[in-house]
């Protein structure tokens, strides 16, 4: 019996995960937007990592293997925010790639952040949150999970959310890579979604404005048929809202890929 | 051997060359010196209370006086000592031991089976787990109560390490989150065993008592050999028999004697006696508001220094303990985003354990709920009918009878590492009075039907004379099959 040939992770026609235009220093950087959805059973850690692996060290060598040709950009730094994740897990997760320290810093927003801003009106804690953010424009920026502020903060809508975080912190970085939960949209017959729940109108928009203001979308799911030995998921690349007026040289190669996680390692392979 | 007079005092009562090593039993004061300025050999030298002492090693630093510590400068020192004790908490608790699979430190839920399911053989510290129930029954209020009983197990253990902390004993604390006191008083005792193996342990107990009798008993032959003349053989047989034995058991005796009070099985028609007191057990109300809860949550984990604590919400949002408002994203996801941070800043020592019913929440509120949990277990009861199947399946076996389907759907550190492990309908629950067990889901044979579809083919041969009848007995369903066949044959 074969296995399967491996396969390299690429996300742009330059056969490059981050192009080069993205990740070299420019007098009028540009900002673009990815996104990375995912579900319960499909968490997207090891993709955060590659990423964050590809920003700091120049390519996802966990994932790809070694390479020479490719180089780190020592300009600009990564910062890892998460609302459902503390401070150490991402530390020990890319400690163990072997990802220099040096080239990224965790943000820990998930501590405390209730008792913090649990009587503050909605504008103060999205600025707060804003002002923790480094202003480097060169930079990138790793947000997960931040539609869970529609639920955290009392009143929040969809829109404000964009207009006040969202947006604030594409232009404060070249690059702001977005991870969202999207179970809440998994077909189930037996479970349907209340379309008419305000909650769930905003999610769904928030959701929604993500994919259009992003270059590339990640899509992160399981197998239709269930649970495989040998089979996690799929990995479904595709253009985002913004492909098309993006000022970048190179495009999104549409792909979908089938991924393997076991332990610390992640394989891909084409579908 | 020397010889000496009895009430002769060895070397002037003082230690030296002379002094017979070996002779102090540890940890015990020999009657009369107390109040004498004696010193002790190899206690280094002893002085009175009012006296402070110098210690060694990295208690240097220290200065005991009157019973009590006086913080000299310690830095380093001090944070040496707590990592120590925080190692002692972990290597020490009867309730801790590493993950076969991880390494990483876990606790028991209670149920060794739940245990199994999550794969590392318990919950593992500084996560979180999420029990639902779709359905009115309440098997989760059960697994809850194994989990909080689990924890006042771990308390009284007798001959554990108790690290103490702020001056009250025990190792493990629980902090609830119900207002509903009689929790407490409802948990479920240790199973002590059937009536058989209870006097059997009354009789082993009786026998290992210092007396005469029983020692002679112990050096002779067993009973049997005495009481006939046997052959050899079969006593060759039996001696052989006992060394597989003891090989066999020799390496899960190992594991086991190594975290022998790791789990208990409890018998939930029993209740846990005494009933847990408020050293052990801290109850907070669900009603205060949000900040109030988790600020006394973190108060008493840093009140309960050095110990194990388990966080229990029973019965999150049930309508009678909730007002209505925590339906709401903003009040319930907060309390449970606010208790996960806190579980994460405590990892070394805090884990917490959540039963939800999942009938009375939407769709988007359990996707919320489940996103913020590290384990989720889904309990799916099974509706009357199939019950009823089971019990005519397993009719000579009544405790084969399962009770619903386990759904796995998210398992601590390997699904936020990104590996798939949702097990739908993999493993079936089945609650006794003195487990809930969980084994591997297979359809069972109805062999009542199989069998009567076999007869069928026979009654064909009998009823020759009324072919339309059989044809239409094939297309029938099996259930209406035996009746027909019946009227064939009468006819």
């Amino acid at each position: 019996m074969t296995t399967p040939q491996r396969q390299d992770f690429i996300l742009f026609s330059d056969q490059s995960v981050i192009p080069t235009e993205l990740r070299a220093v420019s007098a009028e950087p540009q900002h673009h937007l990815f996104l990375v959805t995912s579900t319960m059973a499909t968490q997207p850690l090891w993709l955060i990592n590659a990423l964050v692996e590809t920003c700091v060290s120049g390519g996802p060598f966990s994932l790809n293997g070694p390479s020479a040709s490719l180089k780190s950009n020592p300009n600009s730094i990564t910062t890892i925010a998460s609302l459902v994740h503390e401070e150490n897990f991402y530390h020990n997760a890319l400690r163990k790639l072997k990802v220099n320290a040096n080239g990224y810093q965790v943000l820990d927003i998930l501590t405390n952040f209730i008792l913090k801003n649990n009587d503050k009106p909605s504008d103060k804690v999205l600025d707060e949150l804003l002002e923790l953010f480094p202003a480097d424009v060169q930079s990138t920026i790793i947000l997960e999970q931040p539609e869970l502020l529609l639920s955290l903060i009392r009143g929040l809508t969809a829109d404000e959310l964009n207009k006040k975080f969202i947006l604030p912190l594409m232009k404060k970085c070249k690059l702001l890579i977005v991870a969202s939960s999207i179970d809440l949209f998994q077909n189930n017959e037996n479970e349907p979604l209340d379309t008419n729940n305000s909650d769930v109108q905003e999610f769904t928009r928030f959701v929604t404005s993500l994919i259009y203001n992003s270059i590339v979308v990640m899509n992160l799911r399981s197998l239709d048929t269930g649970r495989s030995k040998d089979v996690t998921g799929s990995l479904m690349i595709s253009r985002g809202g913004q492909s098309t007026n993006s000022p970048l040289s190179v495009h999104v190669v549409e792909n979908e890929y089938l991924y393997l996680t076991q332990k610390d390692s992640t394989k891909l392979f084409y579908r | 051997m020397s010889f000496r007079k009895r009430g002769e005092v060895l070397n002037n009562g003082r230690g030296g060359p002379g002094a017979v090593p070996g002779r102090t039993v540890p940890g015990r004061t020999p009657a009369g010196m107390a109040n004498s300025n004696r010193t002790l050999p190899n206690r280094g030298p002893m002085s009175t209370p009012q006296q402070s002492r110098t210690l060694t090693g990295r208690m240097q630093n220290m200065r005991v006086s009157d019973g009590t510590t006086s913080g000299a400068p310690i830095t380093q020192n001090e944070t040496a000592t707590v990592n120590d004790e925080q190692n002692g908490l972990l290597l020490n608790h009867p309730g801790i031991r590493p993950s076969p699979l991880s390494g990483t430190f876990v606790t028991s839920t209670g149920c060794e089976d739940l245990d199994k399911v999550l794969t590392h053989m318990g919950l593992p510290l500084g996560h979180s787990m999420l029990v639902e129930e779709e359905g009115t029954t309440e098997f989760n209020s059960i697994l809850a109560k194994i989990f909080a009983a689990q924890g006042i197990v771990y308390n009284r253990v007798t001959g554990a390490t108790k690290i103490t902390g702020g001056g009250d004993n025990g190792n493990t604390h629980l902090i609830v989150l119900s207002f509903y006191q009689m929790f407490a008083k409802e948990l479920p005792g240790v199973y002590k065993g059937s009536k058989k193996d209870i006097k059997k342990s009354k009789i082993s107990e009786e026998q290992s008592k210092l007396s005469v009798q029983n020692l002679t008993e112990k050096q002779s032959t067993p009973s049997r050999y005495k009481d006939f003349k046997i052959a050899w053989k079969y006593k060759l047989a039996d001696e052989e028999k006992e060394k597989l034995n003891a090989k066999k058991s020799t390496n899960t005796q190992e594991l086991n004697d190594d975290y022998k009070d790791y789990n208990h099985q409890f018998d939930i028609t029993s209740r846990i006696m005494p009933a847990p007191s408020n050293s052990e057990i801290s109850f907070i109300s669900p009603n205060l508001p949000i900040s109030t809860i988790l600020t006394q949550v973190e108060q008493i984990i840093k009140r309960q220094k050095n110990k194990l604590i388990r966080i229990i919400i029973p019965s999150f949002l049930h309508p009678a303990m909730y007002q209505p408002d925590f339906f709401s994203l903003s009040k319930s996801i907060s309390l449970i985003h606010g208790l996960r941070s806190i579980v994460k800043v405590h990892e070394d020592r805090c884990v917490l354990f959540a039963t939800v019913s999942t009938d009375i929440l939407s769709k988007l509120l359990r996707i919320q709920l489940e996103n913020l949990f590290d384990a989720v277990i889904d309990l799916e009861p099974f509706p009357q009918d199939m019950l009823q199947f089971l019990e005519r399946i397993y009719k000579s076996q009544p405790n084969k009878v399962q009770h619903g389907l386990l759904h796995v759907l998210k398992l601590p550190i390997f699904s936020e590492r990104g590996e798939m492990q949702v097990k739908k309908s993999e493993w079936a629950f089945r609650n006794g009075r003195k487990r809930f067990e969980v084994d591997e889901w297979s359809i069972p044979v109805d062999d009542v039907e199989s069998s009567s579809n076999a007869k069928q083919p026979g009654s064909d041969d009998h009823s020759h004379g009324n072919e339309n009848e059989t044809s239409h007995n094939h297309s029938n369903s099996s259930a209406t099959a035996p009746k027909n066949t019946k009227i064939s044959l009468e006819y």
